[in-house]
């Protein structure tokens, strides 16, 4: 049995055919042949995106969000697979943990990849059992936005998996330089009388975990890049041959600490956004590749964690199904544009989640998205309250092609 | 112009320069009414205005109930010593419970930054800010640059120079008083140990100054702040005697200045600590003038926001 896509636009920087207008036939859950043609595109189609970060409310949280509301909110962004955070109510520290996750998630149409967590009960002391998590399916380990203070765990987490292509993800924010901070440190958030988290946090906690990953070897994926300064690290720790990998999210692509001025706790997020300067470096980071991915970042709230005063809400917010339309708004609908966006969140995830690559080209996996970028936003799907104010939204996924199965939306 | 552009007042910054005039012009009539033998007037009659204290005040919270008394308003008062999360109510359910009893005013006091804003987007009343976090104290800053205004002989505050002293890190009157002092025309400068003074708070166009001596040779007004222990989750400076020491005023120090300038406090006042009580009590302060002038300026600005909510009542 096939499938055929008409008329399809094809951008995948590593394809024979991007940029060009092409018929695809799928089978057997795999790019059986392409056909240009010199007609018009209804639709344009990459490799089926991956988030690197996404969070559930379930379980424990389920009134935040359920595995099948994520699963639905993911597919309306265009993702065919997301790796989600440990976080939870037990949180996810065992094999058993990944199983049961696995088992629950295994019917929903994105695939949920598990995330570990990085210590037991990720209490930042003691390893959690990382070959078990590994061997039962865990593609990474984080700690749940839990910054990994003891120096000591990192070193050991990586030198204990620095044989096994898996990445340990960190936050990389030192907390003890204003450990009650929440926003970034400038003139903007000093008209408010908030607590400042400084970008110095971020340079101080990278500078660390770089000295620690060339002493200890392994693979550290940096989570919510923030800074200028950040971006320049990474980059020169990049250069220097490490092996590091490193996200932003949408709500650091499009909002900074002059957004704060209401005090909207939709845009208290971890790490803070910051300046306008930051935010351009961070554009600059992920079209020059120094940030190997766009993740989402999506951590899902009710509205008893939000709709209260800026210091007592919960950090985070939701914006699976908009992170495409929203870059789209900001960078546009240009193929250049596209093509980095599908960097962003096909190639770079999949490398460094080591899932393998797909290209737009015979005998690759069929995992594909199909998008406009002219098309109006997509609706909403998820059930979390703490949306992330977008001023803009243009463009949306139009359909999913994963493990053989051909979702469309309008 | 005889109504406030805003129709709460949650913070100096949302004012604007006519806005402060008229609430100073008011002020001033309101300061003759409550120096005559009978301080009542019938202005709010038939208003209610809740008290809302989710942080502790003393003065404050009776400044602005004798302002309402003076007005004619109804007054209900609601202390929590600790955030209403912490009990187990939003703010906004804590407040809208309030205002189902047919509240017009609130005045809140809270813990948080940016509460009063917060509720204004949440609840049908007119707000005032009466201190949120380290945020904004506008009725302070109101006050404060009224008594300025007194103690100077002028009316209106151009070039002035003043600077704010002490803990401007936690001060949600120093930020007030910042915006409120900009906007008249005046100079402001800080001074402080430099752990705790915003980094960014230069770009605000304030000066900024580590040296006392210096600071108040330079200044016109000085306003001693409090060192906020309550708000200090770290140890900002090693010790009191060593804060003292630098930043403590005493009439030695006054006395040793080509020109003293006017002490201001926004109380209570750590005796012996940012004031020595030869200071305090001298000629040169006038702390108890900001009281006084305190409920005047209360009185305005509930007056202005009632008239702005309910016309009919006030005209």
């Amino acid at each position: 049995m096939s499938d055929r896509l008409e008329r399809v636009r094809v951008v995948d920087p590593h394809s024979p055919y991007d940029g060009q207008t092409v018929h695809l036939v799928l089978a057997d859950g795999q790019i059986h042949s392409v056909e240009p043609t010199s007609e018009s595109a209804t639709a344009w189609v990459s490799p089926g995106w991956v988030d690197v970060l996404a969070t559930c409310g379930q379980p424990g949280h389920e009134e935040r969000e359920t595995y099948a509301t994520l699963g639905a909110a993911a597919l309306r962004g265009g993702f065919v697979q997301v790796a989600v955070s440990p976080e939870g109510n037990p949180v996810r520290d065992n094999a058993t943990g990944i199983a049961a996750f696995l088992a629950e998630t295994q019917h929903l149409p994105v695939e949920f990849l598990p995330l570990g967590a990085l210590s037991s009960g990720t209490n930042g002391a003691q390893l959690a059992e990382l070959h078990l998590q590994q061997q039962a399916g865990a593609v990474g380990f984080f700690d749940a936005y839990r910054t990994t203070e003891s120096a000591l765990l990192l070193k050991l987490a990586l030198q204990y998996t620095n044989h096994r292509d898996i990445p340990i993800y960190s936050v990389p924010v030192d907390r003890s330089l204003n450990p009650h901070g929440s926003v970034h440190e400038s003139a903007a958030t000093t008209r408010l009388g908030l607590k400042t988290l400084p970008a110095l946090a971020e340079c101080i906690r990278l500078e660390r975990d770089f000295r620690l990953l060339e002493y200890a070897g392994g693979n550290l994926h940096l989570h919510g890049l923030s800074s200028a300064e950040g971006v320049a690290l990474v980059a020169a720790a990049k250069k220097r041959g490490l092996a590091v990998t490193a996200d932003t999210t949408i709500a650091h692509l499009l909002f900074t600490d002059e957004d704060l001025v209401n005090f909207d706790t939709r845009l208290k997020v971890f790490p803070p956004v910051r300046s306008k300067t930051d935010q351009e470096a961070l554009w600059a980071g992920i079209m020059d590749g120094t940030l190997d991915a766009i993740a989402s970042g999506h951590r899902p709230y009710d509205i008893e964690s939000k709709q209260i005063e800026f210091d007592y809400a919960s950090y985070g917010a939701a914006s699976l199904e908009y992170a495409y339309s929203a870059f789209t708004a900001r960078y546009g609908s240009h193929h250049q544009a596209q093509s980095t966006w599908v960097r962003a969140v096909s190639h770079g995830p999949r490398n460094l989640l080591n899932l393998g690559q797909v290209r737009i080209a015979e005998g690759s996996p069929a995992e594909l998205t199909l998008f406009n970028p002219e098309g109006p936003e997509p609706l909403r799907e998820g059930k979390a309250f703490n949306y992330l104010p977008f001023k803009e939204l243009k463009g949306s996924s139009v359909g999913v092609f994963t493990r053989g199965n051909y979702y469309t939306f309008r | 112009m005889s109504t406030l552009s805003v129709p709460h007042l949650l913070g100096i910054k949302d004012l604007t320069p006519e806005d402060l005039d008229l609430i100073f012009k008011t002020a001033e009539q309101f300061k003759e009414v409550i120096n005559r033998p009978i301080k009542k007037v019938p202005s709010l009659r038939d208003i209610t205005v809740a008290n809302l204290f989710f942080e502790n005040s003393t003065r404050t919270r009776l400044s602005f109930e004798l302002a309402e008394k003076r007005l004619s308003a109804d007054v209900v008062n609601f202390s929590a010593a600790q955030s209403s999360v912490k009990k187990g109510e939003t703010l906004v359910d804590t407040v809208n419970n309030i205002l189902a009893m047919k509240v017009d005013l609130v005045v809140l006091r809270h813990s948080a930054p940016g509460a009063a804003y917060f509720l204004s987007q949440h609840v049908d009343a007119s707000i005032v800010n009466a201190g949120d976090g380290a945020h904004e104290h506008p009725t302070q800053a109101l006050l404060d640059a009224f008594s300025m205004r007194e103690a100077l002989g002028r009316d209106n505050l151009k070039g002035v120079k003043v600077a704010i002293v002490g803990d401007i890190l936690h001060s949600r009157v120093a930020l007030s008083n910042i915006f409120c002092l900009q906007k008249l025309g005046a100079e402001v400068l800080v001074c402080g140990p430099n752990t705790l003074i915003p980094k960014h708070l230069h770009e605000l166009g304030v000066l900024v100054e580590s040296d006392l001596n210096t600071a108040l040779e330079w200044a016109d007004v000085a306003n001693m702040l409090r060192v906020q222990h309550e708000r200090m989750d770290l140890p900002y400076f090693p010790s009191l005697p060593e804060y003292i020491a630098q930043y403590g005023v005493d009439r030695k120090r006054l006395e040793q200045l080509s020109r003293i300038p006017v002490i201001m406090h926004p109380g209570p006042i750590n005796r012996g600590v940012e004031l020595s009580s030869d200071v305090a009590d001298s000629e040169h302060s006038i702390i108890l003038q900001q009281v006084e002038n305190g409920v005047a300026i209360r009185m305005a600005v509930l007056y202005l926001l009632a008239a702005q909510r309910t016309p009919h009542y006030t005209s």
